[in-house]
Order: structure tokens, then sequence, then C-alpha cells
């Protein structure tokens, strides 16, 4: 496989600045004529060059909105983004639509949950990633198509030069996951970023595209956004996890250190609930209560209402605090409480 | 006491313009027992659903025969009446169970009218009893399925199946579409249902930690047969089929790095079709052990221990500990 740009990525890494720097990111929605709900507020995050990122939370904590706002994909006239998004020394957030379409698929690349939806069904899949290299690069029609069938190699695409002639409803679910990467990956991206990935798939299949995203990324140095809610297979993907609630960031840090001793309570309470396959006797522990909708959301902590943990100065608003060792967390007992992680 | 029994159940679809036979489920024998509950894994296309589907007979089996208490109720010659003999079902998806037009409460007393059940305040009031039951404030009986959120939805769909004062409740991946924390909430009500009302249960999921954190018995199944059934204890450290190995190790744990298991199994390719089933034993084009004599002599169905049975030739090497090879990445 050629490399037909890594100068970009050596220089990102060559410097000490991260290649994202996402600073004070909110959403907003439109509820009505004058009114809107902010969805995610005040996302600050950093990714390093090669680095791997999860992003968990459940439903409607802002994780998608997050991941398609980094690449100016949120709906136009509906939702709309404030804040500061720096992407290898260039301001994301104040780039034009012609801008923001020389930057997708060639230095950002995004993969969906449902591939099927996320694939044009009128076009072979061949035809459809040769179109991402015809876009950005100068080259001749034959060269994409030859590149297209070494992508479709790449991802672990079994006879890539019959299957880059087929469409999409040709192939299973596992094989168009794989046609998805192949696209996303056709350019070489400095970023990928994957939302739900594996979410639609069966346990055998997650674990073949875990494995080739993996695999993909730690060959090509590519930094990874990867979202999920699923903690398993962040603790699997992810050097690094930031956990969201209600719009928020409220933990940050290296994967291993969060899974042994998690500062939130909400990272904590999330990694109590999951039903474990050695453990069959006890009561699983649930996060009582509900994520707070965008237009009722508390003033103080908003994981408060549903924390076990709840003294008076959490009714006040709480800060991102910075901690030794990369981690930080939004919670102002985090020092007094000794949390459970994913070992007991 | 047996409350099920399931006897070399079949179900044939026709597929391509009634040309071929599909056998989604392919001579299966299980029995549930009083207050048990038994987990059903595999992925999809295994045939699970059309087991479900085969007990409450929503579909017409097309081989053997399911009994109830000892009572036959279903056979290919005498298709059994849904909803008449106490098995009922909660669904995935927890907002279309239910009718968005109506509310929550006519939803939930249309089982009790249609089956004639008491007067409608006795109905009412045997409603809002049960919402109480299932951790809903009554009140929100009022209310319409949109005002509600998942959990609230499907909490309300096992209140209803409750209803009707069903002796097997099937809940077939009831949990797949909520979130962890809510997941967790469901499945320890599963728990204190049993309990209260003396239900047994059949969980049918893909995910396998959900099937052993509820279930006494796990039946693993791969294109229409089981390939293992045993109590769930001995499936999550013992496994006999090379398959449930693969299914165990391919479910990531949320575990620090040094502490996740190592030397994962990945299967290679995809589970194949099943118009045209692989000779032999059906799992062996994506076994890691698979030898010569897999593709000519299907495994026998082979008792391992108490109320554990396998089917694989190796099954005695793998409970013994066989390494099964790790291949390096699938479909070169």
């Amino acid at each position: 496989m050629t490399a037909p740009e890594r100068t970009m990525k050596a220089a990102a890494q060559a410097t000490a600045d991260p290649l994202l720097s996402v600073r004070d990111l909110s959403i907003y929605f439109r509820t009505g004529r004058d009114r809107s709900n902010r969805v995610v507020d005040s996302v600050t995050f950093d990714v390093a060059a090669g680095e791997t990122v999860g992003l968990v939370g459940e439903s409607g904590s802002g994780k998608t909105v997050t991941g398609l706002s980094l690449l100016g994909l949120l709906p136009d006239g509906i939702a709309w983004s404030e804040g500061d998004i720096r992407f290898d020394g260039r301001n994301i957030s104040g780039m034009s639509e012609p801008e923001l379409e020389k930057l997708r698929g060639r230095h950002v690349s995004m993969i969906f949950q449902e591939p099927m939806t996320a694939l044009d069904p009128v076009f072979t899949v061949g035809d459809q990633i040769a179109e991402t290299l015809l876009t950005h690069f100068r080259m001749s029609k034959k060269e994409a198509r030859e590149r297209a069938i070494q992508a479709l190699a790449d991802v672990g695409i079994p006879l890539p030069q019959k299957r880059a002639e087929e469409y999409p409803h040709h192939l299973s679910g596992g094989m168009r996951q794989r046609a998805m990467i192949a696209i996303a990956l056709a350019c070489e991206p400095q970023l990928l970023i994957a939302d739900e990935p594996t979410t639609a798939l069966d346990v055998t299949i997650q674990a073949q595209i875990i494995d080739l995203i993996m695999k993909l990324v730690s060959d090509r140095e590519t930094s990874l956004i990867f979202i999920s809610h699923n903690l398993g297979v962040v603790a699997q993907v992810c050097d690094r996890m930031i956990t969201m609630y209600a719009g928020q960031v409220v933990e940050d840090g290296p994967t291993d250190t969060v899974l042994t001793k998690p500062l939130h309570p909400y990272t904590s309470g999330l990694l109590g609930s999951v039903p474990r396959k050695s453990i069959s006797a006890s009561r699983l522990p649930s996060i009582p209560g509900r994520v707070p909708s965008p237009d009722a959301m508390p003033e103080g902590c908003r994981f408060e209402p549903r924390c076990g943990h709840s003294r008076p100065p959490c009714t006040a608003p709480q800060v991102l605090e910075r901690k030794p060792e990369g981690r930080a967390v939004r919670c102002c007992r985090h020092e007094e409480l000794d949390l459970k992680g994913a070992l007991e | 006491m047996t409350m099920l029994k399931v006897e070399d159940l079949r179900v044939t679809f026709m597929v391509n313009m009634g040309r071929d036979p599909l056998h989604a489920v392919d001579g299966v024998n299980f029995e549930l027992g009083e207050q048990q509950s038994l987990g059903i894994i595999g992925e999809s296309g295994s045939g699970k659903s059309t087991i479900a589907r085969a007990v409450l007979s929503l579909l017409k089996i097309s081989n053997g025969r399911i009994e109830m208490e000892g009572e036959t109720i279903a056979t290919p010659e005498k298709p059994g009446r849904a909803g008449t003999y106490g098995v009922q079902i909660i669904f995935q998806d927890p907002h279309a169970a239910l009718n968005p037009r109506v509310r929550i409460i006519t939803s939930l007393v249309e089982p009790l009218e249609i089956q004639g059940i008491g007067t409608s305040a006795s109905r009412r009031e045997a409603a809002m009893e049960m919402l109480g039951k299932v951790g809903i404030n009554p009140q929100l009986a009022m209310r319409y399925p949109h005002e509600l959120s998942g959990g609230q939805k499907q909490r309300i769909n096992i209140a209803r199946a409750l209803l009707l004062r069903p002796k097997i409740l099937v809940a077939d991946e009831a949990t797949a579409a909520l979130d962890v924390s809510i997941q967790a909430d469901i499945l320890n009500l599963y728990r204190d249902l049993q309990e209260e009302f003396g239900l047994s249960f059949i969980v049918i999921t893909h995910d396998l930690a959900v099937a052993s954190y509820v279930s006494d018995n796990i039946a693993v199944m791969y294109l229409g047969k089981f390939a293992e059934l045993g109590p769930s204890s001995v499936l999550a450290k013992n496994a006999a089929h090379p398959y449930t190995r693969a299914l165990m190790s391919a479910e990531p744990e949320a575990l620090p790095r040094h502490m996740q298991s190592t030397g994962r199994l990945v299967l290679k390719g995809e589970i194949p079709s099943p118009v045209s089933p692989p000779s032999g034993c059906r799992f062996r084009t994506r076994c890691p052990i698979a030898v010569e004599r897999c593709a000519t002599e299907a495994p026998a169905w082979r008792e391992m221990g108490p109320g554990h049975h396998a089917a694989c030739h190796f099954a005695e090497e793998v409970m013994a500990g066989r390494p099964l090879a790790a291949p390096a990445e699938a479909a070169e």
C-alpha cells in the first residue's frame, strides 16, 4: 500500500500539538421559532496523532452529534455549534462548505452504525471507493479502480475484484461494514471517527471488525474517535476514554485507569450495570431514573438527581477539573468518594 | 415439574418462490422446568426467534411436538392456538409493540377484553395493579406511548404480557434496544417477577452475558440446530463445543487490557446460508479444529455431564481444554 501523504501526519506528530483539539464545543438544536436546546455543552478534549479515544455514554448523551460536528455535518438550519475545533492546525469550526469538502474523506473520515444506509444502493462498491479517490487525488479512473480493489483487499474482503463490481445489497452486514471502512480509509485520513460501527453486527462479526479497525489504525497511525455505548468494545480498542452524560464530558482519562478506578459516579454506575458472563448470582446494580431531557437540565450537576452520592454542594454547576496522569472529572466529591470500578 | 417440552421441533419455510426448503429449526429438543429460565443464544439467522414463535404457536411447525404441562398443544397436524395455553412474549422494540394512537391503559386491558376476562372496571384495576408490580407509576397509564422512555415502554409490555397470568414468558431480544443501565433494571425485574409469579422464562438473545445472567440453562444455536445445551455456569467455564467457546471469547469484556483474556478466538467468515447448510457438522466451515470426518459425519448429540449435551466429535477434548487455534484474520 502506498502512502500518498505521510508528510502531514509526520508534521503533526513532530509538533507537540494534538491532531485534534476541541474547545468549549456547544451544539444547539432548534425547537421552535426563537427557541433552541443546547444538547452538547462546552465539550473540551484533545486527540493526539495515532491515539485511539473512546466516546462513551447512553442514548442522548451527545456523543453522535459531537462526532458529526467535527466534520461539519450537523443538519443545516436545524442545528449549529459554537466553540473551537482545530484539526492539524486549521480551524474547522470556521470553514466554508467547499473547504470542508476537501477535508472530509481526505483528512477526516467517518463510519456509521448501519452500513446499508451509509452506502449508496445504486453504485457498485468499487465505484464508491473510486469516487472518494478521484475527488481528492489527481489520478486516472483506471488507477482509482486498482486502488479501490486494493482497498477492498486491505479490509479482508474475499475476491475483491469481483466484489468491487457488486452493489451494497449483495453484501452481508459484516462485509458492508468492511466496505464502509475501505471507503473511509481509501485516502489514508489522519482521523477516523467511528460511530457505533459494530452495534448492528453479531458478536462473532463484531470481533472481526474490531480486529480489523485496530489493525488498520495502528498500521497507518491513524487517530481514532470510537463512539460506543459498549464499554467492553471501548476497553479493547481505545487508549483513552471520555464519558459523556447529558451533553457534557464528565470523565476523561486512560482507559485502563478509568476502568480500574473511575472518578465519576456515572462512569462507575455504567461499569456496574454491565452483566458479566462469569457472575450470575447477585443483583445487577442499576442507575435509577433517566437522562434529563435537554429542555429540563438540572441547574447543578446534571447527574445529581440519579446519583447515590449526592450532597448539598452537588446542586451547584460542576466544572471539569483536570487531574494528574491525563485525567479529568466533573464531580466536586470525587476526592472523598471511593467508587467501584470494573473489577468489583 | 416440567412446564414445557419440545420434541424434535422442525420448522421449514419455502423460499426462492417456493422451490427450496429452508430448515430454520432442524430438530431441536428441550425442556423447561417450573420457575426455570432457558437462554437461547446464537447469531442472526441461527433460528432462535423461530423457536420462540413456534413455542407461542405464532407459526405452524413442520415436525415434532410441543407439550405444556404434559398436554400436547401443537403438532404439524394440529397447530396450537396462540395465547390459549399460558405462554406470552415480549419483543425487541418496545415502541413498535404498543399502538401509538391509544393510551397505555387501552393497550393494557385489550388482551383481557379479547379473552373476556372480568368486567371493564376489574380489568382497569388489574392493569393498574400490574403497572405497580413492574415499577411504573400507575398515573402514566393515561399517557400515550411517545410520552414514555424505552425502558418504561418495555416495562409496560411486560405488564401487558403478565396480565394474562402466563406460566412462561418469552423475551425475544427484549433488552437489546435499551441502554445498559436500563437493561440492568429490566434484567433485575425478570428475577423479581420470576419469584412473585412463579414464571418460567425463555430468553432469546445474542448477548451471552445477558443470557448467563438470567438463565439457569443456555442453549447455543447454530444454523437451526443446538450446538450445546447445559447449565449456564458450566457453559461459561467449561464449554464443550468450539462454537460456544468462540462466542464466549468474542464477547469483549469491560476490563483493563492486562486483564482481558488473551488468545481471543476470532471465527473466520460468516454463518452460511441455511438453504444449503454444510454437510456433516454445520459449524465445520468456521471451526478452528475441523477435520475430514466433520464433513462426512454429523456429530451426535452427546451427554457431557448432568444436564449438559453437545454436538461435537471432539467435545471431550474441548472440555479438557484443547487449545483452539486462533486464526489470524478472517477471510484472506
